[in-house]
C-alpha cells in the first residue's frame, strides 16, 4: 500500500495565497512503479498462448498504479482549516483522499487526477488547486514523458 | 407426386380452426407410425381473414418443404370463401374437395365449375358442431368428414388423437362431444365422386 | 503436457446409454427447440421476442412459470439488452442462452464480437429471416450471413430434429471450444411447421450436457477476475485475435467429437457436410438450411432417369468445413452453390465464397456456379431445383467460365 502523502503542512501556506516562488511541497515517495510503458512492454513479449482466454486475466487494481501522473492541478491541503466533515472523500471520484479513524489525513497524490471536485465542495477553503508544475523539483514522470514546463518571468 | 404422398390444403377464416385441424390429421397420421408436415401460410392476423394451412401425410420421411401447388385434396371450413377465394386452385384431376355446407355436393360442384374427375362432398360441419360442442367452430367435425371422403388417416386414430389430445385438459362432456362430432360428420357426409 | 487433442478436450458424455428413451412426437421446430432448451435447464435465459422465433420463448417462458426449469428469465427491452444480460451471466459463471431472428440479431451485432472476444460459451439460436429492408418476416439466412464473420460457431439445421439436436450438441461444444455458438433453423419452414421428430429422454440430455464449471467467473470469490480488458495501440489486440481464430479452427474437430458422442447416444449422426448421391455425380449443388431437402428430393428423381447429380448440405457452417466440403465435392465437373442470403458487391453468394476458397485451396478448379434462392421466404419449387442441374449439365459440356460474373437469381424474371 502507498504510504498517505500530505499537502501543505498547517505552517508552510494558507490556502488561496499562493505560495512563494521556491516554496513547493514535496513530492511524496512512492513505491508504485510508473506504469504506463511497463505494462504494454510486458504483454509485448508474451506469446499468443501466454494470454488468458478472452483476456479474463487476474484482477487488475489501480491500487498498484500511478494513475495519477497526468494530473495538471493538484489539491493543497491545509489541515488548519479543516473541519474534517468528509465531504471532500465523499464526492472525490479516485478515492484519493486518505481517512483514519473519521478524520482526513491527507491526499494520495499517487491516485488524485486534479479534478478539483474535492475543492469546489470545501466549505470551509481548507482544499486550493495549484497548478502541478507548481508542486515539485522535478517532474514524476520522466523527461522523455512529460515536458518541461517553463515558467514565465 | 408419389403414390404414398397426399398433399390437402385447408380453407378458413381464422378463428375456426384450421391450423388446429390441419395438426389433428397429423398427428393421426403420427399415431399410424407415418409421416407429416403440417403449416400455416402466415400473413396478417386478424379474427375472420382467410387463410390457409396445408398438410402432408406420406408413408415415407418428406424432405421436402416447397409450398403445395397441386393438392390432392382442398378442404373449405367456410363456404363464403367460394366467391371470393379460388379455393380449387392447382387441385388434382383426380383430387377430392370437402366443403362444410348445407348444400348438396352437385351445387357446389356447378358453383365450383369442377370437372367429372373430382370428387366433390359437403356436410354441414356448422350445424353438427352447434348441436354437439355448442359453437360454430367446424374444425373437428370437418376432419371426420375428411377421412370419410378420402382416408388419409384412419377415423379411429382421429378420435384416438382427440381423446388424447383433450384428455387432459377438458370435462368428460366436452370430449365426447367433439368425439361426436367427429363421428357425425363422417357418417353425414356425402359426396359425388 | 495438457492433452489438447478433441476428445481430451471434450471430455467423454456421462450418459447411461442402456437407460436412453427417445420418443416420437409431432411438434414444430421452435417447440422442439424450447423441449430442448428445458432438457438442458440453462441457468439464465435473457431474451427478447421476434418473429418467427417468438413461440420458442413463449414457450420456455411458460416452463419457467411452472417451475420446471430453474432458469433465472430475464425479459429485457430490446435484442441488444438481450445479448447484454447474456453476456453478464455467462461471465458471471453461468449457462446462459438466449434466442432471437432478422432485426434482432442485427440490433445485437456489436455484442456479438464481444461475446466471442470474451470467449463466454453462449449458446443462442437463430430462427433464420429476412432482414430489412424492404420488411419481410419470413425465411432466408442474411441474418445470419450477417453474423458470420463474428467468431461465433455457427450450425445450420436442415429440419426440426437437426435443431433439436443441434441445440444439444451446442452446449457442449461452446464450453469445450469457450466461444458462443448458434444454432439456426429457418424461419416459419422449419419454426412453423409441425414436423415429426424424437426427442430423448430428460435425464439423458442432462447428462450428456453434464454441469458448466467454468475456469475464470465473475463470481468466483477467492480469486478475483477481470472480463472486459482494453488491449490498445500495439501487438497485444491482435494476439488475443490470434487466440480466437486459433480457437475457432480448433473447434471443427471439437464440434465433431460432440456430434459423434451424440450420435452414439441417439443414432443419428452428425456430419460437418452432409452428401448424397456424389459418390459418382458429375453435377452437384452445395446448399445449406430446409431447402436441402428439396434439393434431396430433385437428385432422387433425376438419378431415377440415369442422371449423375448430387448434393452437398452444409450443416457446420462456421468454422467452415473446407477440407471435407473439398473432399464431397472433388469428382464433380460442375457445381452450383444455391445461397438464401446475398453478399452484396462480392463475386458471388457467401457460401459460394467460401466453397470457392475451399475448392481453390484444395486445388480443385472446376466451374462454379453461384444462385440466390428463396429470398424472403420464395418458394423453393422442384422445377427450380432441376433447372439448376439442367443449366449444370450445359456448364458442364460447354465451359464458358468458371465462375458467372453475378449470381443469378432463382425463380424472379
Amino acid at each position: 500500500m502507498p504510504e498517505n502523502n500530505t499537502g501543505v503542512q498547517g505552517a508552510q501556506g494558507a490556502s488561496g495565497a499562493s505560495a512563494a516562488p521556491g516554496a513547493r511541497p514535496c513530492i511524496p515517495t512512492t513505491t508504485i512503479p510508473v506504469d504506463f510503458r511497463d505494462a504494454t512492454a510486458r504483454f509485448g513479449d508474451w506469446d499468443v498462448a501466454d494470454f488468458p482466454v478472452g483476456m479474463a486475466g487476474v484482477a487488475g487494481n489501480s491500487v498498484d498504479y500511478v494513475t495519477g501522473g497526468w494530473r495538471s492541478m493538484r489539491p493543497v491541503w491545509d489541515a488548519d482549516k479543516c473541519k474534517h466533515c468528509l465531504l471532500c472523500w465523499v464526492n472525490c471520484p479516485d478515492s484519493s483522499i486518505t481517512v483514519a479513524d473519521e478524520q482526513m489525513t491527507g491526499i494520495d497524490y499517487d491516485h488524485c487526477k486534479g479534478c478539483g471536485i474535492c475543492a469546489v465542495e470545501c466549505r470551509f477553503d481548507a482544499l486550493d488547486m495549484r497548478p502541478e508544475h507548481e508542486c515539485h523539483d522535478e517532474p514524476v514522470l520522466d523527461a522523455a514523458a512529460e515536458p518541461e514546463i517553463t515558467q514565465g518571468a | 407426386m408419389s403414390a404414398e404422398l397426399t398433399e390437402i390444403r385447408w380453407h378458413a377464416r381464422a378463428g375456426q380452426g384450421a391450423v388446429t385441424a390441419a395438426k389433428l390429421v397429423a398427428e393421426a397420421a403420427l399415431r399410424e407410425d407415418r409421416y407429416f408436415q403440417a403449416m400455416p401460410e402466415y400473413g396478417p392476423e386478424r379474427m375472420g381473414a382467410p387463410l390457409k394451412a396445408f398438410t402432408r401425410i406420406s408413408d415415407a420421411p418428406i424432405e421436402i418443404s416447397n409450398n403445395i401447388e397441386h393438392p390432392d385434396i382442398v378442404v373449405v371450413l367456410d363456404d363464403t370463401l367460394l366467391d371470393s377465394v379460388d379455393v380449387t386452385e392447382g387441385l388434382a384431376a383426380d383430387g377430392a374437395v370437402v366443403v362444410n355446407s348445407p348444400s348438396a355436393p352437385a351445387a357446389i360442384r356447378a358453383q365450383l365449375g369442377l370437372g367429372a374427375g373430382v370428387a366433390v362432398a359437403t356436410v354441414d360441419a356448422s350445424a353438427i358442431a352447434l348441436d354437439t360442442i355448442k359453437r360454430d367452430i367446424p374444425n373437428t367435425p370437418i376432419v371426420g368428414a375428411l377421412v370419410s371422403v378420402r382416408p388419409v388417416v384412419a377415423l379411429d386414430s382421429v378420435l384416438a388423437q382427440l381423446q388424447a389430445t383433450f384428455g387432459k385438459k377438458f370435462a368428460r362432456e366436452i370430449i365426447d362431444a367433439n368425439l361426436d362430432s367427429v363421428r357425425r360428420a363422417y357418417q353425414e357426409v356425402v359426396y359425388d365422386a | 503436457m495438457t492433452d489438447t487433442t478433441p476428445t481430451a478436450v471434450v471430455g467423454a458424455a456421462a450418459v447411461d446409454l442402456s437407460a436412453v428413451e427417445q420418443r416420437t412426437i409431432a411438434s414444430t421446430g421452435n417447440l422442439f427447440v424450447a423441449e430442448a432448451f428445458r432438457q438442458i435447464d440453462p441457468d439464465a435465459v435473457c431474451a427478447y421476442p421476434i418473429t418467427p422465433q417468438t413461440t420458442i420463448v413463449e414457450e420456455f417462458a411458460k416452463f419457467v412459470a411452472n417451475g420446471r426449469v430453474h432458469t433465472e428469465y430475464v425479459t429485457v427491452e430490446s435484442e441488444h439488452s438481450a445479448m447484454s444480460a447474456t453476456i453478464g451471466a455467462s461471465a458471471a459463471g453461468g449457462r446462459a442462452f438466449t434466442v432471437t431472428s432478422s432485426q434482432g440479431l442485427a440490433l445485437m451485432w456489436e455484442e456479438l464480437h464481444i461475446a466471442s472476444g470474451l470467449r463466454l460459451p453462449i449458446v443462442m439460436i437463430n430462427a433464420n429471416r429476412a432482414i430489412s429492408a424492404p420488411i419481410n418476416i419470413h425465411g432466408d439466412h442474411s441474418d445470419v450471413m450477417g453474423a458470420r464473420d463474428s467468431g461465433w460457431i455457427i450450425l445450420m439445421a436442415e429440419n426440426a430434429q437437426e435443431a433439436y439436436d443441434n441445440t444439444i450438441i451446442a452446449t457442449r461444444v461452446a464450453e469445450a471450444a469457450r466461444l458462443p455458438v448458434m444454432p439456426t433453423l429457418d424461419g416459419f419452414i422449419t419454426t412453423h411447421s409441425i414436423a415429426r421428430g424424437q426427442v430423448a429422454d430428460d435425464a439423458t440430455v442432462k447428462a450428456f450436457v453434464g454441469e458448466y464449471v467454468p475456469d475464470d467467473s465473475l463470481l468466483r470469490s477467492t480469486s478475483p477476475v477481470m472480463v472486459g480488458a482494453f488491449a490498445n495501440l500495439g501487438p497485444t489486440y491482435m494476439k488475443v485475435k490470434k487466440a480466437e481464430r486459433d480457437a475457432i479452427d480448433a473447434s471443427l474437430p471439437i464440434i465433431g467429437e460432440v456430434g459423434a458422442q451424440w450420435a452414439s447416444v441417439i443414432g443419428r449422426d452428425y456430419g460437418h457436410v452432409e452428401s448424397y448421391g456424389v459418390d459418382d455425380a458429375d453435377l452437384v449443388v452445395v446448399i445449406m438450411g430446409s431447402a436441402a431437402g428439396n434439393v434431396r428430393a430433385v437428385v432422387r428423381r433425376l438419378r431415377e432417369q440415369g442422371q449423375r447429380v448430387g448434393v452437398v448440405k452444409v450443416r457446420t457452417y462456421r468454422p467452415f468445413p473446407a477440407a471435407d466440403l473439398a473432399a464431397a465435392v472433388s469428382g464433380a465437373r460442375a457445381i452450383a452453390v444455391l445461397d438464401r442470403a446475398e453478399s452484396f458487391g462480392a463475386p458471388a453468394g457467401p457460401l459460394a465464397l467460401d466453397t470457392l476458397a475451399a475448392l481453390y485451396g484444395a486445388g480443385i478448379q472446376v466451374p462454379v456456379r453461384s444462385y440466390l434462392y428463396g429470398l424472403g421466404g420464395a418458394d423453393v419449387r422442384l422445377d427450380l431445383v432441376e433447372q439448376v442441374y439442367a443449366d449444370l449439365a450445359d456448364v458442364a459440356d460447354d465451359g464458358d467460365g468458371l465462375l458467372n460474373p453475378t449470381p443469378r437469381y432463382l425463380g424472379i424474371r
